[in-house]
Formats: structure tokens, C-alpha cells, sequence
């Protein structure tokens, strides 16, 4: 091909790979032209974002009509543990030695001693069934491929998909759009580390494997869960047009699924967040917001629990006082995240501290209804209502997003009590943002929608047969519809989602 | 392309060698310093034939090493545009496949690759297969270099097969 003509897409080390003539780079990253790696295990093949884009797009076509997801995986701690021990030998060669049964599952490759979680290559094979498997580490190239040598023998799962800190370009973060440049709508993560992924789907793995270890059987749990529910979405919204064309995404499907462990429990914290800290990068105050649980600053009447790191802080005694507040360990927050059920709280209780005697089940439903008898109350003579009153406050202290999310979950509560905001009302939380702007509004208000709809699928199935005006809630406000859209429009993706639609996508998974 | 080429390289000699059966050693250490290494000038060393010269040891001050200097023959491989060359496939994907050809790897792109032959993700590994031939991963191939990029250690080339008689080449 002629130089002139070529349009020099793809690139081979600084030539293009059409026409062979040596190609300058452009050093403005957003620039259309400029170059993206796009190749697993080297990175000295990169093709122009247009390319990328048009690869990526064959690529998640292929994936959608074989009706599999992409899969990464991360290995240390992960699926499997590494390390250094001479006395590990011992137990490997002597067969007499009390640890050789222990150590079945142990390989030995250069340099480290490489254990593989219980049950690994079980996963990995049902895995491979309905998912595509990718290894991102940040280990280097030749261990990365010792331990695929190790896991996948015959190249079968992983191919040729992995990816080592040496092709990555970073050597202490991972970089999701070193992989997928284009759109993630259909990558999963399974890491044990969410800080040094930049992606945005994360199915947390405890790092140190325990004696009974079944977490990989949680997460094959969610997995499948994940695919079942991202492709009921997608065939629920699939365009007639071009039946190929990615509808759903499974952060909206993670999300949809984690913010519905702590739904309605509101947390407050002791000894986790520092005095300095801001809360809302604070890991704890964001896994309970994932969850769906409400974060408050200071003790509310309808605390359900308190996290605290050791008890005697003034919060514990506090909470203690007033008798209904479970007081748990961080362990408890970090069990719920991890396998999306509200751990027990009897397990996880903060040794020598008094414990409210109800039934948390009980409580949660308390706390909901005292939080709803408050939005009751309004309206009285000429009085603001509570939520209107609140709203008011956290905007005047500029503390905005967590009291106004409480305010709108108790709105949503109080709705669901009968006795609804009339429009006027919301309507006035609505101009009460500070900037007046809808899309941040929508933006404030987006974790709540995904709780509201989990709340009408759950009570549905709850009271099946029985009339639940889910249409009012879904219209009642303007943001919900469309707020992931605008997300997606922004990001410049052609995902959209429909959340009427998804949400019957939900019912019938629940419903099986 | 390879070539007969005459070249010079330093060797720092420890005084524990300085013996009888030195340039014996000398010879030793400047094919392990030189054989696959790579100039952008001169392209690969593949082999040392000879050495042809050697400078007498100059010992150095203070640290009392010994620069010997010696001339040699070797052969070199330098890749060039429009030549046509044998390799052995390494990874298929499905923007094309690289090749080893020696030291020099090769790549490949769709672009470059006959219509006929398709790419085929599944299966053991991935390959692109037509009627009659198969790239997979270990498939000799001969390709034609359309282009070369020369760093100082390292040379790189993309490839053609889209030509008569480039292809798989049967055994």
C-alpha cells in the first residue's frame, strides 16, 4: 500500500503495519489520532482510538452472540498465593511429613512457592464456560506465565490473554483501558485489592485463603448471578435493528445487586475515619455506601449500626445508651461487602459492649418507620416538613450529598408508609440543590434509584399478586430514567439503559 | 540479508587472567559480549568467525584491568526493505501474527495477509486458516519486509504475506 494512502491505523513499534513507513506519535492522548495498546502481551502494538474502537466493538459482538462477558483476574492473593519458604520443601518431598497432605496443592515454580486457592481450577473451568477469561497482574511477564503454565497447561482458558506489569506501563496500578480502551460495559474484576485497579467493577476477594475457604464459590455465586442478570437486561432492551448492539452494563448490574445488602440500615461510624479525613473518600464510608446502606456523620434515632474499631469511644457509649443500635466490628462491614449478604451481627458484635436484645430484621424496620413517622409529621400547622427542613440545613452547611440522600431514602420510605409528598414538595427538594442543576441532582440522587428499584422488585415479590404502584415511583422522579443514560452519553459509550426494563430483567432472576 | 563484516570490540580483561592461555580467554568473553547483540548500524551479531587482530593489553590505572582491543569477523544479519525472509510464528491474534525470523521479530497485520485466509479465535489456539493453509503458533512462513525500524538494540520489521509464493511454507 501506498504511504500517502494509508491511513496508518495500526502501528508496530513506531511503524504502521499496513504500509511499513515509520509513523510519529502523537503526544496528546485525547487527540482521535493518537495510539492505544491494544494487545495483551506487548505493548509495542498499539492502533489509533478509531481502530481500537472498531476492534473493541468486534470483539464485544463476538462476546455477545456467544453470550459470554470478559473476566479479569488478578493472581497474588487472589487465586493464588505466592511466597518464599525453604521449610514449604519439606513438607512437598517428604511424604511422611505431617504437612505433605496440606500441601497438594502447592506447585513449586521458580523463585516462588505458588499455593492456588481451594477449588481454583473448578472456578476457573466454570468460569471459562460463560466468561472470557484475562489475567492482569502485577507481577512480571515470566511469572505471570509460570503460574498460567501452572493453572491453564493446555492454553485453553486464558489463551494468550494475560497481562503482566511489565506490558502494563504502570508498575504499582492496574489500568482497566489498558485492556478495554473503549468501554467496559462487559468486564468483570476479581481482585484483592480495589485501590489499585482504576476500573470501575470490583468483586472483592479476602486476600489470605482461611482453612474452610469458600470464597471463590461466593464469587462463582455472584458471577453467574452478574451473567444471568446482564444478559436478561440486554435481551429486555435489545435494539431490533442490530441485535449486537451492548444495552446493558454490568456496573449497573453490580451496583443493582451490592446496594441492596445493607438496604435501609443506616451506619454510623467510630474510630474508622480519621478527624482529618473527608468521609466521603473514606473506604468504609464508601463500601457501606455501595451497599446501600445510609452513612450518617452523628447519631440519629434511627441509627441501625454503629462500625466501630474498639469500643469506649464516646460514639459507642452513646449508641449504647440509646439501646438500639447494633455495635459491630469493622469485620461485619467488610463481610457484607465482600459476599452481599448483611453479615450477622451477633458474630461480628464488638466484644464487651451491650447489645440491643431485638431482632435486627425488627430494627431495620424500626429505624425505617421512625424515619417515616418523622416525614409524616409534616405539614402540621404551618411547619416545614422534616425532610424539607433537613434538606434545608445540610445545604446551608454545604453538607449536601450524604443528609440529602438520607432525606430522599426517607422520602421514598414515607411513600411507601402511603402517605406520599404531594408534588409541590418534591418538586421544591428538587430546586433546593444549591446549583439548581438536574444532572447533579440526578447525579445525587443515582444510588438511590438503584436502592428504590431493588426496594419495588423485593417488596413485589414480597406481596405478589397484591397491588404495588411501582409506575409512581418510577415516575415520581424525573431524574431516575435517565440519569445512567446521561452517564453513558457522557462517557461517550453507546451504552443505554432502560430501568423499567431492567427492572423486569430483575423480577423474573428474582423470581426464579 | 547477512553479511561477512569486520568488526572491533574492547574486552576488559581481570588481572587473574593475564597467563599463557590468555587470548584464549580474550576470544572466550567477546563471543559472550558480542554474539546476539545488536547495532542499528550493523543489525544482529549472529556469529564470530575469527578474531584477526589483537590489540596488546593496555592495563588500566588505578583499578588494574587490562583493555585488550580486538578486531573480528563476524557474521551480521541486517533485515531490509523488500526482502524476503523465512520465520517461524510466534502469537496469532486478530489484528495478525508475528514472527521470529532469528533474532528479528516480525510483524504481520491482516492488512497484509491474503483475503483468503481467516482469523479463527477458537479452538486450541487461535490461527488463521484458508483451503489450504494454516498460521498457527510454530507455522514456518515465508513473508516479505516492508518496512524496519532500527533502535539501538533492537530492530523490529513489519511483514508481508500478500504476495506470490509468501505463505505458510509446506515441509
Amino acid at each position: 500500500m501506498d504511504s500517502a494512502e494509508c491511513s496508518h491505523e495500526l502501528i508496530f513499534a513506531g511503524m504502521c503495519a499496513y504500509c511499513g513507513s515509520t509513523v510519529l506519535e502523537q503526544s496528546d492522548p485525547n487527540d482521535e489520532s493518537s495510539f492505544v495498546s491494544i494487545s495483551h502481551d506487548t505493548s509495542a502494538l498499539r492502533a489509533t482510538r478509531k481502530h481500537a474502537e472498531k476492534l473493541h466493538r468486534e470483539e464485544t459482538q463476538r462476546l455477545l452472540s456467544e453470550r459470554r462477558l470478559s473476566l479479569i483476574v488478578d493472581l497474588d492473593q487472589t487465586i493464588v498465593h505466592a511466597w518464599d519458604d525453604p521449610a514449604i520443601e519439606s513438607w512437598l518431598v517428604d511424604e511422611a511429613h505431617p504437612y505433605h497432605a496440606a500441601s497438594k496443592d502447592i506447585h513449586r515454580i521458580v523463585l516462588h512457592d505458588t499455593s492456588s486457592r481451594p477449588g481454583t481450577m473448578a472456578f476457573l473451568e466454570k468460569a471459562a464456560s460463560v466468561f472470557e477469561l484475562h489475567i492482569y497482574t502485577a507481577g512480571s511477564r515470566s511469572y505471570a506465565d509460570a503460574v498460567a503454565q501452572l493453572l491453564d497447561p493446555k492454553g485453553r482458558l486464558f489463551a494468550r490473554r494475560i497481562l503482566s506489569r511489565d506490558e502494563s506501563g504502570s508498575q504499582r496500578t492496574k489500568d482497566l483501558k489498558r485492556l478495554f480502551p473503549c468501554d467496559d460495559a462487559m468486564v468483570l474484576i476479581i481482585d484483592d485489592r480495589a485501590d489499585t485497579t482504576a476500573g470501575p467493577v470490583i468483586s472483592g476477594v479476602r486476600p489470605v485463603p482461611e482453612d474452610n475457604d469458600a470464597e471463590l464459590d461466593v464469587i462463582w455465586e455472584h458471577l453467574s448471578k452478574i451473567h444471568t442478570a446482564f444478559y436478561m437486561m440486554q435481551d429486555e432492551n435489545k435494539d431490533e435493528n442490530d441485535p449486537l448492539l451492548v444495552k446493558a452494563d454490568v456496573k449497573a448490574v453490580v451496583n443493582g445487586f451490592r446496594s441492596r445488602t445493607l438496604l435501609g440500615c443506616t451506619i454510623l461510624f467510630s474510630g474508622l475515619i480519621a478527624v482529618n479525613e473527608s468521609f466521603e473518600v473514606n473506604e468504609f464510608w464508601l463500601m457501606a455506601k455501595e451497599c446501600g446502606a445510609n452513612c450518617v456523620k452523628q447519631l440519629t434515632p434511627w441509627v441501625t449500626h454503629l462500625v466501630a474499631a474498639k469500643p469506649g469511644t464516646s460514639k459507642v457509649h452513646e449508641a449504647e445508651d440509646q439501646g438500639d443500635v447494633f455495635i459491630v466490628a469493622k469485620e461485619w462491614l467488610e463481610e457484607s461487602f465482600y459476599a452481599w449478604r448483611r453479615a450477622d451481627e451477633r458474630v461480628h458484635a464488638l466484644p464487651g459492649v451491650e447489645q440491643p436484645s431485638m431482632d435486627v430484621e425488627e430494627r431495620i424496620a424500626q429505624a425505617a418507620a421512625a424515619a417515616a413517622a418523622m416525614v409524616r409529621s409534616r405539614g402540621q400547622s404551618e411547619e416545614e416538613s422534616t425532610v424539607l427542613k433537613r434538606t434545608r440545613s445540610a445545604i446551608d452547611d454545604e453538607d449536601l450529598t450524604d443528609d440529602l440522600l438520607l432525606s430522599v431514602h426517607e422520602l421514598k420510605r414515607a411513600r411507601k408508609e402511603g402517605t406520599p409528598l404531594n408534588e409541590e414538595e418534591e418538586a421544591e427538594l428538587l430546586r433546593l440543590s444549591p446549583s439548581s442543576s438536574a444532572a447533579e441532582m440526578q447525579e445525587k440522587l443515582r444510588h438511590c434509584d438503584w436502592n428504590s428499584m431493588m426496594d419495588d422488585v423485593m417488596a413485589e415479590l414480597e406481596e405478589e399478586g397484591e397491588q404495588l404502584d411501582t409506575e409512581t415511583e418510577a415516575e415520581a422522579w424525573p431524574g431516575d430514567g435517565t440519569s445512567s443514560e446521561d452517564e453513558a452519553s457522557e462517557a461517550g459509550t453507546p451504552v443505554k439503559h432502560d430501568t423499567a426494563a431492567s427492572l423486569t430483567a430483575y423480577q423474573r432472576l428474582e423470581a426464579r | 540479508m547477512y553479511f561477512l563484516k569486520e568488526l572491533s570490540h574492547t574486552v576488559q580483561l581481570h588481572p587473574m587472567y593475564f597467563g599463557p592461555r590468555m587470548h584464549e580467554y580474550v576470544e572466550m568473553r567477546l563471543r559472550a559480549e558480542v554474539e546476539g547483540s545488536c547495532s542499528g548500524r550493523y543489525g544482529y551479531v549472529v556469529a564470530v568467525l575469527h578474531l584477526s587482530k589483537m590489540s596488546r593489553g593496555r592495563v588500566l590505572p588505578n583499578i588494574g584491568l587490562a583493555d585488550l582491543h580486538a578486531r573480528y569477523t563476524a557474521v551480521v544479519f541486517k533485515p531490509f526493505k523488500g526482502e524476503v525472509v523465512d520465520g517461524i510464528v510466534t502469537t496469532v491474534n486478530k489484528m495478525g501474527f508475528f514472527a521470529d525470523v532469528g533474532p528479528l521479530q516480525v510483524f504481520v497485520s491482516t492488512h497484509l495477509i491474503p483475503a483468503d485466509l481467516n482469523y479463527d479465535p477458537n479452538g486450541d489456539q487461535p490461527c488463521y486458516t484458508s483451503e489450504d493453509q494454516l498460521i498457527q503458533k510454530g507455522s514456518l512462513i515465508r513473508l516479505k519486509i516492508v518496512g524496519t525500524r532500527m533502535d539501538a538494540t533492537e530492530i523490529f520489521a513489519i511483514g508481508t504475506i500478500k504476495e506470490d509464493y509468501l505463505g505458510v511454507i509446506s515441509q
